[in-house]
């Protein structure tokens, strides 16, 4: 039990950044036009849209909960120190957790029934897809069966955190969790493992400078009807900056 | 003469030198034996060497009433040997009002360093406790002597509407007391409505200072609570106890499954109503409708 403590709470935490580290750095030098989410809303848009949707609103305020809670847990605590608005932020991450679940679940379903969808999945997309819709179950079993996790994770799962990063891990708390929650850890660390190697690069690039820049205009610079015309497609000379 | 004081200034530097290095040395030549070490870490929290049973038994002799074999494995996880039906583990198990004692990550060598330091505590006159003082706040009153204001004050410390002076997180966020006017507490430890009971005053104050299980630890190691707040969070817990017999326990888990699938609905809504028009019309629609405004 212990070896397998320390393989999951020390071991694979170091292993799982390391690899995120080089593979990320290595595959933007390697392949960057594969560093992207491999859009496939040209081949189907309806069902990705109420895939899509809940799954990123949901977890994006699920991820930045988390990384609150262990950057600044006093902050978290101190919010928490009114009953009713410990409740607020628990039903609410509750709920995104939920909205995640469901995203991500007809995402899933999505990608195995619709023929445009499956042919372009690889096996990276399915493990990728499978093992965040445990990840969020699990997730949200934590956040019922072991209920107020964000003060409980303030207090306890930050500084073990914080143990990793400073390189001295202390994993006697973490060790006595409950099963849920270590399999909801080490998840964790093995989906930050395999980031390098899916399409959750993406959110590394994630085009934060389109919040800021000027909107953009865009003007094709031929004749539409010309360049629909499948016996003129030939004839007619591309832009050069399309 | 010059040279003699030279040599003198060097003399008196060497004795400095010699002194704080003697000093440093001596604290690692009689350390604190490893035994000391983890049992006042672990085990003082619940247990004494002479001074009387506290949450567990009073481990004074303890080797001379149960084998070493045996110690080692209760030590190791206690409710694997309840499980198996170990006659003394059930016998002691319900002697101490069913309190578990939490399994311990200790090695073989580890627990025989303990039980040589208790050994050598049973036969000396040291009586080891974690108490060291009976347990008062700093106006002097006693437990039973708190009235509704320190029975407040706890409840706001165990709720976390008054902070811990040290920064600690409330007792709510991982333990729940069914009490009057009081939202459901955290689920990941033990339910503390029956606490006083259980472990009374000095056990519930030993474990808040000394506390056995690791994940408490990790939670108040570096922010200890203060003997008051010990005092007021004690007063609230056995007003709680006293009182449980007329609360009912309410089942909190359905209600927020219920407003956790109600909200989801709610924002499924709100997604459909941002992009309800999405794609419906060309990008350019808006340019386009100006366009005839003009005509």
């Amino acid at each position: 039990m212990d070896l397998l403590n320390n393989f999951l709470f020390i071991a694979l935490p170091y292993i799982a950044l390391t690899v995120f580290l080089i593979g990320t750095i290595y595959r933007y030098k390697g392949t960057k036009f594969k560093f992207s989410s491999l859009s496939s809303q040209f081949l189907e848009g309806k069902k990705l849209f109420w895939g899509s949707v809940p799954f990123h609103y949901g977890i994006m305020v699920l991820f930045f909960g988390h990384l609150t809670a262990f950057l600044l847990p006093d902050v978290i605590l101190s919010w928490n120190s009114s009953p009713l608005r410990l409740m607020i932020l628990e039903v609410s991450a509750f709920i995104f957790g939920i909205s995640a679940l469901v995203g991500m679940f007809s995402l899933l379903i999505r990608r195995k029934t619709n023929p445009r969808i499956e042919i372009i999945t690889s096996k990276m997309d399915l493990l990728i897809e499978l093992m965040l819709l445990i990840q969020i179950f699990f997730g949200l079993w934590v956040a019922y069966e072991y209920r107020w996790g964000s003060s409980w994770f303030a207090s306890v799962m930050s500084p073990y955190l914080t143990s990793i990063f400073t390189l001295n891990p202390q994993i006697d708390a973490v060790s006595r969790m409950p099963w849920v929650i270590k399999i909801h850890v080490s998840l964790a660390f093995t989906i930050v493992l395999l980031i390098p190697f899916t399409r959750l690069v993406h959110l590394l690039v994630f085009p934060l400078s389109y919040l800021w820049r000027p909107y953009q205009k865009v003007i094709w610079n031929w004749n539409r009807k010309k360049i629909r015309d499948p016996k003129t497609l030939l004839n007619v000379t591309r832009s050069k900056n399309n | 003469m010059s040279d003699l004081i030279n040599l003198f200034n060097k003399a008196k530097l060497l004795i400095i030198v010699f002194t704080f290095a003697a000093i440093l040395l001596s604290e690692y030549s009689y350390p604190q034996s490893q035994g000391e070490i983890i049992y006042k870490r672990t085990c003082i929290a619940c247990h004494t060497i002479g001074s009387g049973r506290l949450v567990g038994p009073d481990l004074k002799n303890v080797f001379n009433k149960r084998s070493e074999e045996w110690i080692i494995s209760f030590v190791k996880s206690s409710q694997r040997m309840i499980k198996r039906r170990d006659p003394d583990a059930v016998v002691l198990f319900n002697e101490y009002n069913k309190s578990i004692m939490p399994d311990q990550n200790l090695t073989d060598d580890q627990i025989k360093d303990v039980m040589r330091y208790i050994k050598k505590q049973s036969s000396g006159s040291g009586q080891t406790t974690a108490l060291t003082e009976d347990i008062k706040s700093s106006t002097g009153m006693t437990i039973d002597e708190a009235g509704e204001n320190e029975v407040s004050a706890g409840r706001n410390l165990f709720l976390g509407k008054v902070r811990l002076t040290n920064g600690g997180p409330a007792c709510m966020s991982c333990h729940n007391v069914t009490a009057e006017n009081l939202i459901a507490g955290g689920l990941l430890a033990m339910d503390l409505t029956n606490t006083y009971s259980r472990l009374n005053a000095p056990g519930v104050y030993s474990i808040m200072f000394s506390s056995p299980f690791p994940i408490m630890n990790a939670a108040y190691n570096n922010n200890k609570i203060t003997k008051d707040e010990a005092f007021y969070l004690i007063a609230f817990l056995k007003h709680a106890d006293i009182n449980s017999v007329n609360q009912q326990p309410v089942n909190y888990q359905s209600n927020f499954i219920l407003m956790g699938l109600l909200g989801a609905a709610i924002l499924f809504g709100i997604y459909g109503g941002i992009w309800w028009n999405r794609k419906r019309k060309p990008v350019n629609d808006k340019i386009f409708k100006r366009q005839l405004k003009t005509f």
